[in-house]
């Protein structure tokens, strides 16, 4: 495939060169006319003198021009390195987060409960005993800490009564 | 009439380096060296000889000036190439010369002159087409392809590394390609070229 396609640029690049429509002044004395105008513009110019930097610059720019590619390259790298890592650093911190508060408003419903089924155990009571029913829609769906917590209320009721 | 033989045998290098010694004459040598070169070139992106001609003039005075700053890492042909590129650049920019529209491009010919105008025609369109590609695509195909430089010296001229300098001109290539398989005069073309194509390829199995 790399063989015949390189040969298709080649036929492409003869077929190019074939349609060269371009076509320049032949005879001498158009460019010695030329060469005439740039040499009486040459002799009105001098050659700028190289300061100190001229010789670095010169040298810092062909020494960076070759790894300019690979600069871009790494540059490029990191960027989405750095983009991905971010990414998945947030997600993980926003997950986090949001099961932290999760946790932290379970925690204050809880406690918040606890203190009112203290304050008037004989209504929670019963309220537990109707959430407890086996007949009851939301008993299937509820979960481990919701058990959890009917239990600590249940406790708290007893010791209260 | 001796002088100027001992002109001729110098080596641009040794030219240069007189010319920094205040040896302006020696520019003239480097000058008619390299003036139908920086031509052809200019007028690749010019597409007019008179605009070329101050192109290659701008370059050639640049270069004077800027002598100094010509380490000879690279040759005085690719610095020279190198000026007159980014000249005729910078003067495109300025003037924002419009190319030919490839759809004002009259295609209809008289049955008689058919042949010379279908060719002619083609030869219109291909140029358009290779002045439609982005600046340092075109430059890259036009040395490589017009001006037959090494990916090195394409390189050096465009200063870019080597595999950028091989990409460009890939790209071009395969932008052509593309076109030419959409436009249908540039389809009988390339069907050409896809026949020989096709004929050598019978030739290699057949070889095989």
């Amino acid at each position: 495939m790399r063989k015949t396609d390189s040969m298709k640029d080649m036929i492409l690049i003869k077929k190019l060169k074939a349609e060269d429509n371009l076509e320049l002044p032949m005879d001498e004395m158009f460019f010695e006319d030329l060469h005439n105008k740039i040499m009486m513009s040459v002799e009105k110019t001098e050659i700028k003198p190289a300061s100190k930097w001229t010789k670095t610059w010169v040298f810092l720019e062909q020494k960076t021009m070759n790894h300019r590619a690979k600069m871009k390259k790494v540059v490029k790298l990191g960027i989405t390195a750095t983009t991905l890592t971010l990414g998945v650093s947030l997600l993980n911190y926003s997950l986090n987060l949001s099961k932290q508060m999760d946790y932290a408003g379970n925690e204050i419903n809880k406690t918040s409960i606890l203190s009112e089924a203290k304050k008037n155990p004989s209504e929670w009571s019963e309220l537990v005993v109707n959430y407890q029913r086996e007949n009851d829609f939301y008993a299937d769906v509820l979960s481990q800490r919701d058990l959890e917590t009917m239990v600590e209320i249940d406790q708290v009721i007893s010791q209260s009564l | 009439m001796k002088r100027e033989s001992d002109q001729n045998l110098k080596t641009d290098l040794q030219l240069v380096e007189e010319v920094r010694q205040g040896e302006r004459s020696s520019f003239s040598e480097l000058v008619k060296r390299h003036q139908r070169g920086l031509l052809r070139l200019s007028m690749r992106f010019m597409k007019d000889a008179d605009i070329a001609q101050d192109v290659v003039q701008e370059a050639f005075i640049k270069s004077y000036e800027k002598l100094n700053l010509f380490e000879g890492r690279a040759s005085f042909k690719s610095w020279l190439y190198q000026i007159t590129v980014n000249t005729a650049r910078n003067k495109l920019r300025e003037n924002r010369y419009d190319f030919t529209n490839i759809d004002d491009v009259n295609l209809g010919v008289s049955a008689t002159a058919e042949k010379v105008l279908v060719h002619a025609a083609v030869s219109e369109l291909i140029q358009t087409e290779v002045d439609r590609l982005p600046f340092k695509q075109k430059t890259a195909l036009v040395l490589r392809v017009y001006e037959d430089m090494s990916f090195a010296e394409i390189a050096e001229v465009m200063e870019c590394p080597y595999d950028t300098a091989k990409a460009n001109y890939r790209h071009a290539l395969m932008k052509l390609k593309e076109t030419f398989e959409t436009q249908s005069e540039l389809r009988k073309w390339t069907e050409d070229v896809g026949g020989f194509f096709m004929e050598l390829n019978t030739k290699f199995a057949e070889a095989e």
